[in-house]
Protein backbone atom coordinates (compact mmCIF):
# COMPACT_ATOMS: atom_id res chain seq x y z
CA UNK A 1 0.00 0.00 0.00
CA UNK A 2 2.93 2.27 0.75
CA UNK A 3 4.27 1.41 -2.73
CA UNK A 4 1.07 2.45 -4.46
CA UNK A 5 1.02 5.78 -2.63
CA UNK A 6 4.65 6.27 -3.56
CA UNK A 7 4.12 5.56 -7.25
CA UNK A 8 1.06 7.80 -7.33
CA UNK A 9 3.14 10.52 -5.78
CA UNK A 10 5.87 9.83 -8.33
CA UNK A 11 3.39 10.21 -11.19
CA UNK A 12 2.10 13.38 -9.64
CA UNK A 13 5.67 14.65 -9.41
CA UNK A 14 6.33 13.85 -13.06
CA UNK A 15 3.12 15.59 -14.09
CA UNK A 16 3.74 18.57 -11.87
CA UNK A 17 7.25 18.99 -13.22
CA UNK A 18 9.15 17.86 -10.12
CA UNK A 19 7.93 20.13 -7.44
CA UNK A 20 9.33 18.61 -4.26
CA UNK A 21 7.42 20.75 -1.84
CA UNK A 22 4.12 20.44 -3.67
CA UNK A 23 3.73 16.84 -4.72
CA UNK A 24 5.02 15.12 -1.59
CA UNK A 25 2.74 12.67 0.16
CA UNK A 26 1.70 14.36 3.34
CA UNK A 27 4.17 13.22 5.92
CA UNK A 28 6.98 15.09 7.53
CA UNK A 29 5.00 18.05 8.71
CA UNK A 30 7.18 20.04 11.06
CA UNK A 31 4.83 19.38 13.93
CA UNK A 32 4.68 15.65 13.28
CA UNK A 33 7.08 13.28 14.93
CA UNK A 34 10.25 13.25 12.89
CA UNK A 35 12.65 10.97 14.71
CA UNK A 36 13.23 8.84 11.60
CA UNK A 37 14.24 11.83 9.49
CA UNK A 38 16.39 13.22 12.30
CA UNK A 39 18.02 9.84 12.80
CA UNK A 40 18.90 9.60 9.14
CA UNK A 41 20.20 13.17 9.17
CA UNK A 42 22.59 12.12 11.92
CA UNK A 43 23.52 8.93 10.06
CA UNK A 44 24.41 10.85 6.90
CA UNK A 45 26.42 13.35 8.94
CA UNK A 46 28.32 10.53 10.67
CA UNK A 47 29.09 8.83 7.37
CA UNK A 48 30.35 12.05 5.82
CA UNK A 49 32.53 12.59 8.89
CA UNK A 50 33.84 9.01 8.60
CA UNK A 51 34.76 9.66 4.99
CA UNK A 52 36.62 12.87 5.74
CA UNK A 53 38.54 11.33 8.65
CA UNK A 54 39.51 8.25 6.63
CA UNK A 55 40.11 9.48 3.09
CA UNK A 56 41.27 12.79 4.54
CA UNK A 57 44.59 11.31 5.51
CA UNK A 58 45.00 9.77 2.05
CA UNK A 59 44.37 13.19 0.50
CA UNK A 60 46.68 14.82 3.02
CA UNK A 61 49.39 12.28 2.32
CA UNK A 62 49.01 13.08 -1.36
CA UNK A 63 49.16 16.81 -0.73
CA UNK A 64 52.51 16.54 1.13
CA UNK A 65 53.80 13.77 -1.14
CA UNK A 66 56.14 15.87 -3.24
CA UNK A 67 57.44 18.05 -0.41
CA UNK A 68 57.84 15.45 2.34
CA UNK A 69 58.89 12.69 -0.03
CA UNK A 70 62.36 13.84 -0.95
CA UNK A 71 63.76 10.50 -2.10
CA UNK A 72 62.25 7.63 -4.05
CA UNK A 73 62.32 5.53 -0.89
CA UNK A 74 60.41 8.22 1.00
CA UNK A 75 57.77 8.38 -1.67
CA UNK A 76 57.47 4.60 -1.75
CA UNK A 77 57.02 4.64 2.03
CA UNK A 78 54.23 7.21 1.80
CA UNK A 79 52.51 5.12 -0.87
CA UNK A 80 52.92 1.99 1.24
CA UNK A 81 51.46 3.80 4.24
CA UNK A 82 48.21 4.61 2.43
CA UNK A 83 48.41 1.75 -0.07
CA UNK A 84 46.30 -0.96 1.60
CA UNK A 85 43.64 1.43 2.86
CA UNK A 86 43.07 4.27 0.42
CA UNK A 87 40.59 2.43 -1.78
CA UNK A 88 38.44 1.29 1.12
CA UNK A 89 38.55 4.78 2.60
CA UNK A 90 37.32 6.28 -0.66
CA UNK A 91 34.34 3.94 -0.65
CA UNK A 92 33.01 5.82 2.40
CA UNK A 93 32.32 8.70 0.00
CA UNK A 94 30.12 6.41 -2.05
CA UNK A 95 28.53 5.06 1.11
CA UNK A 96 27.78 8.56 2.35
CA UNK A 97 26.46 9.60 -1.07
CA UNK A 98 24.39 6.45 -1.32
CA UNK A 99 22.94 7.00 2.15
CA UNK A 100 22.15 10.58 1.21
CA UNK A 101 20.40 9.34 -1.93
CA UNK A 102 18.49 6.77 0.07
CA UNK A 103 17.37 8.96 2.94
CA UNK A 104 16.96 12.36 1.28
CA UNK A 105 16.40 11.68 -2.43
CA UNK A 106 15.12 15.16 -3.24
CA UNK A 107 18.19 16.74 -1.65
CA UNK A 108 20.33 14.38 -3.73
CA UNK A 109 18.40 15.33 -6.88
CA UNK A 110 18.62 19.04 -6.24
CA UNK A 111 22.21 19.27 -5.05
CA UNK A 112 23.75 16.87 -7.54
CA UNK A 113 22.12 18.75 -10.41
CA UNK A 114 23.00 22.14 -9.00
CA UNK A 115 26.60 21.22 -8.27
CA UNK A 116 26.91 19.28 -11.52
CA UNK A 117 30.19 20.63 -12.87
CA UNK A 118 32.13 20.63 -9.57
CA UNK A 119 30.86 17.12 -8.87
CA UNK A 120 32.14 15.94 -12.23
CA UNK A 121 35.47 17.57 -11.49
CA UNK A 122 35.60 15.82 -8.12
CA UNK A 123 34.88 12.56 -9.91
CA UNK A 124 37.71 13.12 -12.36
CA UNK A 125 40.08 14.13 -9.57
CA UNK A 126 39.21 10.94 -7.69
CA UNK A 127 40.00 8.93 -10.79
CA UNK A 128 43.29 10.76 -11.29
CA UNK A 129 44.27 10.26 -7.64
CA UNK A 130 43.78 6.51 -7.96
CA UNK A 131 45.57 6.38 -11.30
CA UNK A 132 48.49 8.32 -9.86
CA UNK A 133 48.94 5.78 -7.06
CA UNK A 134 48.43 2.59 -9.01
CA UNK A 135 50.14 3.21 -12.33
CA UNK A 136 53.23 4.81 -10.87
CA UNK A 137 55.36 1.73 -10.37
CA UNK A 138 54.54 -0.02 -13.63
CA UNK A 139 57.53 1.34 -15.49
CA UNK A 140 61.07 2.09 -14.36
CA UNK A 141 61.07 5.26 -16.44
CA UNK A 142 61.72 8.47 -14.40
CA UNK A 143 59.47 10.54 -16.70
CA UNK A 144 56.64 8.07 -16.16
CA UNK A 145 57.16 7.97 -12.41
CA UNK A 146 57.50 11.74 -12.12
CA UNK A 147 54.35 12.29 -14.16
CA UNK A 148 52.20 10.05 -12.02
CA UNK A 149 53.75 11.46 -8.84
CA UNK A 150 52.63 14.90 -9.95
CA UNK A 151 49.14 13.69 -10.83
CA UNK A 152 48.77 12.03 -7.43
CA UNK A 153 49.95 15.10 -5.51
CA UNK A 154 47.99 17.72 -7.43
CA UNK A 155 44.74 15.75 -7.58
CA UNK A 156 44.88 15.01 -3.84
CA UNK A 157 45.41 18.68 -2.99
CA UNK A 158 42.68 19.84 -5.37
CA UNK A 159 40.29 17.27 -3.93
CA UNK A 160 40.85 18.64 -0.44
CA UNK A 161 40.08 22.17 -1.66
CA UNK A 162 37.00 21.08 -3.61
CA UNK A 163 35.54 19.13 -0.70
CA UNK A 164 36.04 22.12 1.57
CA UNK A 165 34.39 24.40 -0.97
CA UNK A 166 31.48 21.95 -1.23
CA UNK A 167 30.89 22.16 2.52
CA UNK A 168 31.11 25.93 2.28
CA UNK A 169 28.42 25.93 -0.39
CA UNK A 170 26.11 23.82 1.75
CA UNK A 171 26.51 26.10 4.76
CA UNK A 172 26.31 29.36 2.85
CA UNK A 173 23.23 28.37 0.92
CA UNK A 174 22.45 28.20 -2.75
CA UNK A 175 20.00 30.07 -4.99
CA UNK A 176 17.15 27.56 -4.84
CA UNK A 177 14.14 28.07 -7.07
CA UNK A 178 10.55 27.54 -6.04
CA UNK A 179 10.64 23.97 -7.32
CA UNK A 180 13.60 23.13 -5.11
CA UNK A 181 16.18 23.06 -7.88
CA UNK A 182 19.10 25.31 -8.68
CA UNK A 183 22.16 25.49 -10.89
CA UNK A 184 25.25 27.32 -9.76
CA UNK A 185 27.94 28.52 -12.17
CA UNK A 186 31.51 27.94 -11.11
CA UNK A 187 31.88 31.56 -10.03
CA UNK A 188 30.05 34.83 -10.51
CA UNK A 189 31.59 37.79 -8.74
CA UNK A 190 33.21 36.00 -5.74
CA UNK A 191 30.84 37.90 -3.45
CA UNK A 192 28.36 36.29 -1.12
CA UNK A 193 24.97 37.75 -1.86
CA UNK A 194 22.03 37.03 -4.06
CA UNK A 195 23.95 35.74 -7.06
CA UNK A 196 26.48 33.24 -5.77
CA UNK A 197 28.72 30.89 -7.68
CA UNK A 198 30.35 27.71 -6.45
CA UNK A 199 33.47 29.73 -5.70
CA UNK A 200 33.25 32.94 -3.76
CA UNK A 201 35.46 34.30 -1.00
CA UNK A 202 33.68 32.21 1.64
CA UNK A 203 33.88 28.87 -0.14
CA UNK A 204 37.48 29.54 -1.15
CA UNK A 205 38.16 30.12 2.56
CA UNK A 206 36.52 26.82 3.50
CA UNK A 207 38.47 25.14 0.71
CA UNK A 208 41.75 26.48 2.07
CA UNK A 209 40.94 25.46 5.62
CA UNK A 210 40.09 21.97 4.36
CA UNK A 211 43.43 21.79 2.57
CA UNK A 212 45.35 22.88 5.67
CA UNK A 213 43.40 20.53 7.94
CA UNK A 214 43.81 17.51 5.68
CA UNK A 215 47.48 18.30 5.09
CA UNK A 216 48.07 18.21 8.85
CA UNK A 217 45.89 15.10 9.18
CA UNK A 218 47.75 13.27 6.41
CA UNK A 219 51.15 14.35 7.74
CA UNK A 220 50.31 12.97 11.17
CA UNK A 221 49.19 9.68 9.65
CA UNK A 222 52.46 9.36 7.73
CA UNK A 223 54.32 10.25 10.92
CA UNK A 224 52.55 7.39 12.72
CA UNK A 225 53.34 4.93 9.94
CA UNK A 226 56.99 5.78 9.35
CA UNK A 227 60.17 6.37 11.29
CA UNK A 228 63.44 8.14 10.73
CA UNK A 229 63.70 11.14 8.45
CA UNK A 230 60.21 10.89 7.02
CA UNK A 231 58.68 10.69 10.48
CA UNK A 232 60.56 13.79 11.56
CA UNK A 233 59.75 15.71 8.39
CA UNK A 234 56.01 15.01 8.42
CA UNK A 235 55.72 15.87 12.09
CA UNK A 236 57.39 19.18 11.26
CA UNK A 237 54.87 19.84 8.52
CA UNK A 238 52.03 19.24 10.97
CA UNK A 239 53.71 21.50 13.52
CA UNK A 240 54.08 24.32 11.04
CA UNK A 241 50.52 23.88 9.75
CA UNK A 242 49.06 24.11 13.24
CA UNK A 243 49.11 27.90 13.78
CA UNK A 244 47.56 28.33 10.35
CA UNK A 245 44.91 25.77 11.26
CA UNK A 246 44.10 27.60 14.50
CA UNK A 247 43.83 31.00 12.86
CA UNK A 248 41.78 29.69 9.95
CA UNK A 249 39.39 27.88 12.31
CA UNK A 250 38.64 31.12 14.13
CA UNK A 251 38.38 33.09 10.88
CA UNK A 252 36.10 30.44 9.38
CA UNK A 253 33.81 30.47 12.42
CA UNK A 254 33.48 34.25 12.28
CA UNK A 255 32.99 34.21 8.50
CA UNK A 256 30.30 31.52 8.81
CA UNK A 257 28.37 33.55 11.35
CA UNK A 258 28.58 36.54 9.02
CA UNK A 259 27.57 34.67 5.87
CA UNK A 260 24.84 32.52 7.44
CA UNK A 261 23.59 34.21 10.62
CA UNK A 262 21.17 31.39 11.40
CA UNK A 263 23.99 28.97 12.23
CA UNK A 264 23.97 30.09 15.84
CA UNK A 265 20.24 29.50 16.40
CA UNK A 266 20.53 25.83 17.25
CA UNK A 267 23.42 26.54 19.60
CA UNK A 268 21.44 29.16 21.44
CA UNK A 269 18.45 26.86 21.78
CA UNK A 270 20.38 23.79 22.88
CA UNK A 271 23.29 24.72 25.10
CA UNK A 272 24.70 21.18 24.83
CA UNK A 273 25.86 22.23 21.36
CA UNK A 274 28.61 24.30 22.96
CA UNK A 275 30.40 21.03 23.69
CA UNK A 276 31.28 20.98 20.00
CA UNK A 277 33.52 24.09 19.99
CA UNK A 278 35.04 22.69 23.20
CA UNK A 279 35.84 19.50 21.26
CA UNK A 280 37.25 21.47 18.33
CA UNK A 281 39.58 23.68 20.35
CA UNK A 282 40.37 20.89 22.78
CA UNK A 283 41.56 18.69 19.93
CA UNK A 284 43.57 21.54 18.46
CA UNK A 285 45.29 21.98 21.82
CA UNK A 286 45.90 18.23 22.16
CA UNK A 287 47.32 18.17 18.63
CA UNK A 288 50.06 20.69 19.29
CA UNK A 289 50.83 19.17 22.69
CA UNK A 290 51.16 15.69 21.17
CA UNK A 291 53.22 16.96 18.24
CA UNK A 292 55.65 18.67 20.62
CA UNK A 293 55.91 15.55 22.76
CA UNK A 294 56.39 13.42 19.62
CA UNK A 295 53.35 11.31 20.49
CA UNK A 296 52.25 10.74 16.90
CA UNK A 297 49.29 8.46 17.51
CA UNK A 298 47.73 10.87 19.99
CA UNK A 299 48.25 13.74 17.56
CA UNK A 300 46.57 11.80 14.78
CA UNK A 301 43.58 10.90 16.96
CA UNK A 302 43.31 14.54 18.02
CA UNK A 303 43.35 15.60 14.38
CA UNK A 304 40.58 13.11 13.61
CA UNK A 305 38.54 14.45 16.53
CA UNK A 306 39.08 18.00 15.26
CA UNK A 307 37.65 17.05 11.88
CA UNK A 308 34.71 15.25 13.51
CA UNK A 309 34.09 18.31 15.70
CA UNK A 310 34.05 20.71 12.78
CA UNK A 311 31.71 18.55 10.69
CA UNK A 312 29.35 17.72 13.56
CA UNK A 313 29.33 21.41 14.41
CA UNK A 314 28.27 22.26 10.88
CA UNK A 315 25.58 19.57 10.92
CA UNK A 316 24.34 20.74 14.33
CA UNK A 317 24.15 24.30 13.07
CA UNK A 318 22.29 23.36 9.90
CA UNK A 319 19.66 21.02 11.38
CA UNK A 320 16.87 20.59 10.25
CA UNK A 321 17.79 22.43 7.08
CA UNK A 322 19.90 20.33 4.71
CA UNK A 323 20.44 22.93 1.99
CA UNK A 324 19.70 26.56 2.84
CA UNK A 325 18.26 28.80 0.15
CA UNK A 326 20.01 32.11 -0.29
CA UNK A 327 17.02 33.34 -2.31
CA UNK A 328 14.30 32.74 0.28
CA UNK A 329 15.63 31.07 3.42
CA UNK A 330 12.28 30.63 5.12
CA UNK A 331 10.23 29.07 2.36
CA UNK A 332 12.60 27.57 -0.15
CA UNK A 333 15.26 25.89 1.98
CA UNK A 334 15.47 22.17 1.67
CA UNK A 335 14.91 20.56 5.05
CA UNK A 336 14.78 17.01 6.28
CA UNK A 337 11.01 17.34 6.17
CA UNK A 338 10.55 18.17 2.52
CA UNK A 339 13.31 15.97 1.11
CA UNK A 340 13.13 12.75 3.11
CA UNK A 341 12.04 9.45 1.63
CA UNK A 342 8.93 7.68 2.88
CA UNK A 343 8.74 6.55 6.49
CA UNK A 344 8.41 2.86 5.61
CA UNK A 345 11.47 2.95 3.38
CA UNK A 346 13.54 4.70 6.01
CA UNK A 347 12.61 2.09 8.61
CA UNK A 348 13.49 -0.85 6.40
CA UNK A 349 16.71 0.88 5.42
CA UNK A 350 17.68 1.34 9.03
CA UNK A 351 17.71 -2.41 9.61
CA UNK A 352 19.95 -3.00 6.63
CA UNK A 353 22.16 -0.03 7.53
CA UNK A 354 22.90 -1.58 10.91
CA UNK A 355 23.94 -4.88 9.29
CA UNK A 356 26.01 -3.07 6.70
CA UNK A 357 27.71 -0.89 9.29
CA UNK A 358 28.61 -3.88 11.45
CA UNK A 359 30.21 -5.55 8.41
CA UNK A 360 32.01 -2.36 7.40
CA UNK A 361 33.35 -1.64 10.88
CA UNK A 362 34.46 -5.25 11.27
CA UNK A 363 36.25 -5.17 7.96
CA UNK A 364 37.97 -1.86 8.66
CA UNK A 365 39.11 -3.00 12.08
CA UNK A 366 40.57 -6.14 10.52
CA UNK A 367 42.24 -4.13 7.76
CA UNK A 368 43.92 -1.58 10.01
CA UNK A 369 45.04 -4.24 12.47
CA UNK A 370 46.50 -6.31 9.65
CA UNK A 371 48.58 -3.39 8.41
CA UNK A 372 49.50 -1.85 11.73
CA UNK A 373 53.01 -0.74 12.48
CA UNK A 374 55.63 1.16 10.56
CA UNK A 375 55.95 0.59 6.83
CA UNK A 376 58.87 -1.43 5.52
CA UNK A 377 60.32 -1.25 2.05
CA UNK A 378 60.94 -4.97 1.52
CA UNK A 379 58.77 -7.31 -0.46
CA UNK A 380 56.30 -6.76 -3.26
CA UNK A 381 54.35 -3.55 -3.46
CA UNK A 382 54.50 0.09 -4.41
CA UNK B 1 46.97 -24.78 -29.93
CA UNK B 2 47.37 -22.57 -26.87
CA UNK B 3 47.57 -19.50 -29.11
CA UNK B 4 43.78 -19.69 -29.49
CA UNK B 5 43.54 -18.67 -25.83
CA UNK B 6 45.41 -15.46 -26.69
CA UNK B 7 42.83 -14.70 -29.38
CA UNK B 8 40.15 -15.11 -26.72
CA UNK B 9 41.59 -12.10 -24.84
CA UNK B 10 38.99 -9.49 -25.86
CA UNK B 11 35.98 -11.74 -25.27
CA UNK B 12 35.35 -10.94 -21.58
CA UNK B 13 35.31 -7.21 -22.37
CA UNK B 14 32.96 -7.75 -25.30
CA UNK B 15 30.67 -9.93 -23.19
CA UNK B 16 30.60 -7.44 -20.32
CA UNK B 17 29.91 -4.47 -22.59
CA UNK B 18 27.31 -6.39 -24.58
CA UNK B 19 25.48 -7.21 -21.36
CA UNK B 20 25.41 -3.57 -20.29
CA UNK B 21 24.31 -2.40 -23.74
CA UNK B 22 21.50 -4.96 -23.69
CA UNK B 23 20.31 -3.82 -20.29
CA UNK B 24 20.52 -0.08 -20.94
CA UNK B 25 19.12 -0.15 -24.48
CA UNK B 26 16.56 -2.79 -23.68
CA UNK B 27 15.02 -0.72 -20.90
CA UNK B 28 14.20 2.19 -23.26
CA UNK B 29 11.94 4.14 -23.33
CA UNK B 30 11.50 3.46 -19.61
CA UNK B 31 13.74 4.73 -16.87
CA UNK B 32 11.60 3.06 -14.23
CA UNK B 33 9.59 0.41 -16.04
CA UNK B 34 5.97 1.41 -16.41
CA UNK B 35 6.36 4.49 -14.22
CA UNK B 36 8.81 6.98 -15.67
CA UNK B 37 10.21 7.50 -19.12
CA UNK B 38 13.85 8.42 -19.72
CA UNK B 39 12.71 11.65 -21.37
CA UNK B 40 11.08 12.68 -18.09
CA UNK B 41 14.06 11.80 -15.93
CA UNK B 42 16.78 14.24 -16.87
CA UNK B 43 17.97 17.09 -14.66
CA UNK B 44 16.05 20.08 -15.98
CA UNK B 45 18.61 22.63 -14.89
CA UNK B 46 21.74 20.99 -16.30
CA UNK B 47 22.11 22.42 -19.79
CA UNK B 48 22.96 20.34 -22.83
CA UNK B 49 26.32 22.09 -23.04
CA UNK B 50 27.29 20.93 -19.58
CA UNK B 51 26.18 17.40 -20.41
CA UNK B 52 28.20 17.40 -23.61
CA UNK B 53 31.29 18.79 -21.87
CA UNK B 54 31.26 16.11 -19.19
CA UNK B 55 30.41 13.36 -21.68
CA UNK B 56 33.38 14.31 -23.85
CA UNK B 57 35.51 14.63 -20.73
CA UNK B 58 34.68 11.11 -19.63
CA UNK B 59 35.11 9.69 -23.12
CA UNK B 60 38.50 11.35 -23.41
CA UNK B 61 39.64 10.16 -20.01
CA UNK B 62 38.49 6.60 -20.62
CA UNK B 63 40.13 6.56 -24.04
CA UNK B 64 43.45 7.66 -22.57
CA UNK B 65 43.13 5.10 -19.79
CA UNK B 66 42.23 2.40 -22.30
CA UNK B 67 45.27 3.14 -24.43
CA UNK B 68 47.45 3.21 -21.33
CA UNK B 69 46.00 -0.13 -20.25
CA UNK B 70 46.66 -1.75 -23.63
CA UNK B 71 50.19 -0.35 -23.60
CA UNK B 72 50.95 -1.73 -20.13
CA UNK B 73 49.34 -5.12 -20.80
CA UNK B 74 51.36 -5.44 -24.00
CA UNK B 75 54.55 -4.71 -22.04
CA UNK B 76 53.66 -7.35 -19.47
CA UNK B 77 52.94 -9.97 -22.11
CA UNK B 78 56.14 -9.13 -23.99
CA UNK B 79 58.20 -9.53 -20.82
CA UNK B 80 56.87 -13.05 -20.46
CA UNK B 81 56.54 -15.06 -17.27
CA UNK B 82 58.81 -14.13 -14.35
CA UNK B 83 61.37 -16.86 -13.69
CA UNK B 84 60.59 -18.82 -10.53
CA UNK B 85 63.13 -18.11 -7.78
CA UNK B 86 63.96 -21.39 -6.10
CA UNK B 87 63.57 -21.07 -2.34
CA UNK B 88 65.74 -24.11 -1.70
CA UNK B 89 63.81 -26.21 0.79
Amino acid sequence: MEERRFSAALRAQVDAGFSPCGAQPSHGDVNEESTMETLWFMIVAVMVAAYVVLDGFDLGAGAIYLSAGKTTDDRRKILRAIGPVWDGNEVWLLAAGGTLYFAFPLLYASSFSGFYLPLMMVLWLLMLRGIGIELRAHMENPVWIGFFDLIFCVSSALLAIFLGAALGNVVRGVPLGVDGYFFEPLWTNFRVGADTGILDWYTVLTGVIALVTLTAHGSLYIAVKTDGDLNRRTRNIAMRAWPLQLILTIVALIATCYVQPSVLDNYKQHASGYLIPVLVFGSLGTMIYAIRKQRDKLAFVASALYIVGMLVGAAFALYPVVLPASTDPVHRSLTIYNTAAGRHGLTVGLTWWVFGMILALGYFTLLFRMFRGKVRLEGEGY
Amino acid sequence: MLWILVLALPFPYIANTAGWITAELGRQPWLVYGLMRTAAGYSKLVSAGNGMFTLLGFMGMYMVLGILFLFLVRREIEQGPVAEVSTGH
